[in-house]
């Protein structure tokens, strides 16, 4: 299992600079989920570490041996680095089985342990007795499984998969998901996986490293992306935060803050010591409809949406009608139009400068 | 490796060509000078030759013009019946090749035709031909190129965007308005560029010329060239090299004029376009429309071939054939003679070398355009286009001039051997092994290849294992292809061959011209029959293609 370094790499396509000074480090293991909105240049991240692309500035070590970068480039077929691709890149003239065995037969593996991989990597992911079949006769969520189990075969240290369940149904992608979770389980391997899903992203990674504009904008536990974003389009990029101006009035403790916000005063999770004006980024689950007399701003319902569990709502606060909130609301909505009164139990104050 | 082929691309595209210009333009070898071309261009004959070759051509561009765009209109966008036999059959003139269709013409319209004879149409016994006229050269080279008209409207036809005619028709305009409004305006490239084409390749016509200008007194540039070189032999090559460079310029203008009509032209259309199906419903004219597309085609594909073999198995010329009177007898001299089963044996194995040597040297270089993004194969895939585009006639005279003496490090001389016809063979269908190496290339995914490299595997066995598998039928089509157009080919070797080295196309020409007609005729059925037999089998394997290799795919 391999440790990444990315060293303030960069890559330019002509005009464009698809990565921009990414520096980040990938402990041996680790599940990490490259995130962004499309074309932000997560691909070319993973081809840079593939070795499909070189970088232009900057370098990019595999367990302390520089891959790229420093005048040296190694090419990808002697990186030991498995990749599941976009579109799988099953080769349509071969079985299942030679598909899997492709690798090892590069490697000169005998015939019998050669036999004994490919049935072990097949049963891992479930397909065994589909040995003989062609890529062409198999369904999405199979030839995402003979991918997966190609690379498992060439036992690599690190694994690349790009956008892997972009091409499935909704229903394949959670049983998908929860494959690639037993992957990393068995194989110990390190993964970085790239996707634009946030909730895809969320739930299967250790580290999520947040990209926009060919920058990595932050690179966290999912749960600290989601509590503690480090701007304001990251917190808007992530769970559908909403951004708030409020004036900080002093602190409660070292993690915590006193704001006025939208005419309420509330405490606030913070980092440094926060002060004057500063951005606040809220939750849907930090607001509720208030009950009794507790501190609340009146606010006029603009949209219920029906979820299941809870309708969303939204609410324009009387004060302040363009800084629009979403909160949830299990039990009985109100109506489009209602005056109601919105409690803020919490919130986080985006670090300033 | 892609060292090696830019040696192979450069030695049999880029060395007789760059030799050729040499020759006429600096004729002593040391300093440019026009004399030689200012004394060549101001024989009378030359003049002539040209002009007529200038005229003859358009007139033939016409006529493909309005044969091509109408049947591929009616094929293209009208709900008519049987549209692959109809397409192939209006394919068929292509693969023909152009003596073959020459002699079965002239045995259709002559004083003996089996066809017309019967109907009491022929011209008059001891009349001369009709064919063998200015007029018969242009119809005969039109239908011959009409082809290549038909596949550029059908493939323009496929980049009209459908809602733009759909429009028209929610606009109340009827189907012939359509056409005329609409569809023939945004058509325009793709005719201005097939009508080019067209040009290019009737000024490069040896057959049609050789069989019907020879004895209709009406020369040329090819039959000129063909003339001279019989006549004088290599003595006059430095003025036979300017001949073929006044050839080699007409047609760089028609390719200039097709290249300038087709530039920015890879539009992908969204939806779909027309003349992918059945656009336009004809109702109730749906019979008589049905009838005229039959009865061209039976005029240009069907009747000639119909007399060409009746030719092959009347007892003797002018003696008309019936149920009893027919008979193998050409067939059994044809296939007894010694100098036809070598000539047959020379063209199956000059086209197979063609076609192997070539898809091995094309695989690789369409790999390495493709797949490495190699500048350097990409420029030796435009410049193998040159020995395709150019008249055949003019590339033969280059090999000439660069093997006439031997070669400079072996000391062996190819000139009068088979050697000089398969080298160039291999300059000429090169372009041809390309396109559909590129186009099988073209729909691996890449990924394909680089999840290979991410198993290790270097490129040689990507090559091997990956690449070569998934390329295999479009290989095998384009070898095919190769052995098709090398098998029964004339323009190229007509000047290369050598007593005991005479290719198909040859012998079928020289019988002819020795007046052995029924002959020839035999030798021209048993190749026609060998070519559909390749297309039958290129058929088969059109399921595993990519779009566009098969030309009768439509
Ligand atoms: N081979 C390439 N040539 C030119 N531009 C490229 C190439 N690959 C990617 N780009 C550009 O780089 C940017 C990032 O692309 P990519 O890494 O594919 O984004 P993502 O995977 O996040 O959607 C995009 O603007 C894209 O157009
Ligand atoms: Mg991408």
């Amino acid at each position: 299992m391999a440790s990444v370094s990315i060293e303030n790499v960069s890559k330019d396509f002509g005009a464009i600079r698809a990565v921009d000074g990414v520096s980040m480090e990938i402990a041996s293991g680790q599940f990490v989920a490259l995130l962004g909105p499309s074309g932000c240049g997560k691909t070319t991240l993973l081809r840079l570490l593939a070795g499909f692309e070189q970088p232009d500035m900057g370098s990019i070590r595999i367990d302390d041996d520089v891959v790229s970068g420093e005048g040296i480039h190694l090419p990808p077929e002697d990186r030991r680095i498995g990749m599941v691709f976009q579109s799988y890149a099953l080769w349509p003239h071969m079985s299942v089985a030679e598909n899997v065995a492709y690798a090892l037969k590069v490697q000169r593996i005998g015939r019998a342990e050669r036999e004994k991989i490919v049935a072990s990597a097949l049963e891992t992911v479930g397909l065994k007795g589909m040995e003989e079949r062609r890529p062409s006769d198999l369904s999405g969520g199979q030839r995402q499984r003979v991918a997966l189990a190609r690379c498992l075969a060439m036992s690599p240290r690190l694994v690349l998969l790009d956008e892997p369940l972009s091409n499935l149904d909704v229903h394949l992608r959670e049983a998908m998901q929860a494959e690639f979770k037993s992957f990393h389980r068995q194989t110990g391997a390190t993964m970085v996986y790239v996707t634009h899903d946030q909730a895809e992203a969320l739930a299967l990674a250790d580290r999520v490293a947040v990209v926009m504009r060919g920058r990595l904008r932050q690179f966290d536990a999912p749960e600290a992306l989601y509590r503690r974003p480090v701007d304001a389009e990251v917190a808007r990029f992530i769970g559908a935060g909403m951004v708030v101006r409020g004036r900080i009035v002093g602190m409660v403790d070292d993690r915590h803050c006193q704001a006025e916000l939208l005419g309420v005063k509330v405490t606030l999770s913070c980092t440094g010591r926060p002060s004057g004006m500063a951005d606040i980024c809220l939750r849907p689950e930090d607001l509720r409809l208030a009950t009794g007399n507790e501190t609340s701003l009146p606010a006029r319902v603009i949209g219920t949406t029906y979820r299941g569990a809870w309708h969303s709502l939204e609410v324009a606060p009387q004060m302040f009608p363009d800084d629009v909130l979403h909160l949830q609301h299990a039990g009985r909505p109100p109506s489009v139009g209602d005056l109601v009164r919105v409690a803020i139990g919490s919130g986080w104050v985006l670090p300033q400068g | 490796m892609l060292a090696i082929l830019a040696v192979y691309v450069a030695l049999l595209c880029v060395l007789p060509l760059g030799r050729l210009l040499m020759e006429a333009l600096v004729p002593g070898g040391q300093a440019f000078d026009w004399a030689l071309i200012e004394r060549v261009l101001s024989s009378r004959a030359v003049r002539t030759a040209t002009l007529q070759t200038i005229e003859a051509s358009l007139g033939a561009t016409m006529v493909s013009l309005l044969l091509g765009t109408a049947l591929a209109l009616v094929i293209g966008v009208a709900d008519v019946r049987f549209k692959s036999l109809v397409v192939f059959l209006a394919l068929l003139p292509m693969l023909i090749p152009a003596q073959i269709s020459a002699l079965a013409w002239l045995e259709l319209m002559g004083p003996s035709s089996p066809i017309l004879s019967p109907l009491g149409l022929a011209p008059g016994a001891g009349t001369r031909n009709p064919l063998y006229s200015r007029e018969g050269i242009i119809l005969l080279m039109g239908i011959e190129h009409s082809t290549i008209v038909f596949l550029a409207v059908l493939a323009g036809l496929r980049s009209v965007p459908a809602d733009l005619v759909e429009a028209a028709r929610a606009a109340g305009a009827r189907p012939l308005r359509i056409v005329f409004t609409v569809i023939l305006p945004l058509l325009r490239p793709a005719l201005i560029a097939g009508g080019a084409l067209a040009f290019v390749s009737a000024i490069g016509n040896f057959g049609i010329p050789a069989l019907l200008g020879i004895p209709g007194r009406y020369t040329m540039l090819t039959t000129l060239i063909y003339q001279r070189l019989n006549g004088f032999g290599p003595s006059i090559l430095g003025e036979v090299a300017v001949l073929a460079l006044v050839l080699a310029v007409l047609a760089a203008m028609g390719l200039l004029v097709q290249a300038w009509a087709m530039r920015g032209r890879k539009v992908v259309i969204m939806g779909g376009g027309i003349g992918s199906g059945s656009f336009f419903r004809l109702r109730r004219w749906r019979l008589p429309i049905e009838a005229g597309l039959w009865a061209v085609l039976l005029l240009i594909s069907i009747l000639p071939l119909v007399a060409l073999g009746a030719t092959s198995i009347v007892q003797a010329l002018g003696v008309p054939l019936t149920l009893d009177s027919w008979t193998w007898r050409h067939y059994e001299a044809v296939l007894s003679s010694a100098t036809i089963k070598r000539a047959f044996g020379n063209s199956f194995l000059l086209a197979l070398g063609a076609a192997l040597v070539s898809m091995a040297v094309a695989v690789p270089i369409a790999y390495y355009l493709h797949c490495r993004r190699s500048a350097l194969a990409r420029f030796l895939n435009s410049v193998a286009d040159a020995p395709y585009a150019l008249p055949g006639i003019v590339l033969s005279i280059a090999f000439i001039l660069v093997l006439l003496r031997p070669l400079p490090v072996f000391g062996i001389g190819l000139y009068g051997t088979i050697w000089i016809i398969l080298a160039a063979y291999l300059a000429r269908f090169l372009a041809l092994a390309l396109r559909p190496s590129l186009a099988g290339m073209q729909q691996i995914d890449t990924a394909l290849e680089e999840a290979a490299r991410m198993a290790g595997a270097r490129s040689l066995r990507r090559l091997a294992t990956i690449v070569l598998p998934l390329a295999a039928p479009a290989a095998a089509a384009g070898a095919i292809l190769i052995f098709m157009s090398a098998f029964s080919e004339l323009t190229v070797s007509v000047l290369l061959w050598s007593s005991g080295h005479e290719t198909i196309g040859v012998m079928v020409f020289n019988m002819y011209d020795e007046g052995n007609a029924t002959g020839a005729s035999a030798v021209a059925v048993l190749t026609v029959l060998a070519t559909l037999l390749s297309a039958a089998v290129l058929s088969l394997l059109a399921r595993r293609l990519p779009k566009g290799i098969l030309p009768w795919q439509a």
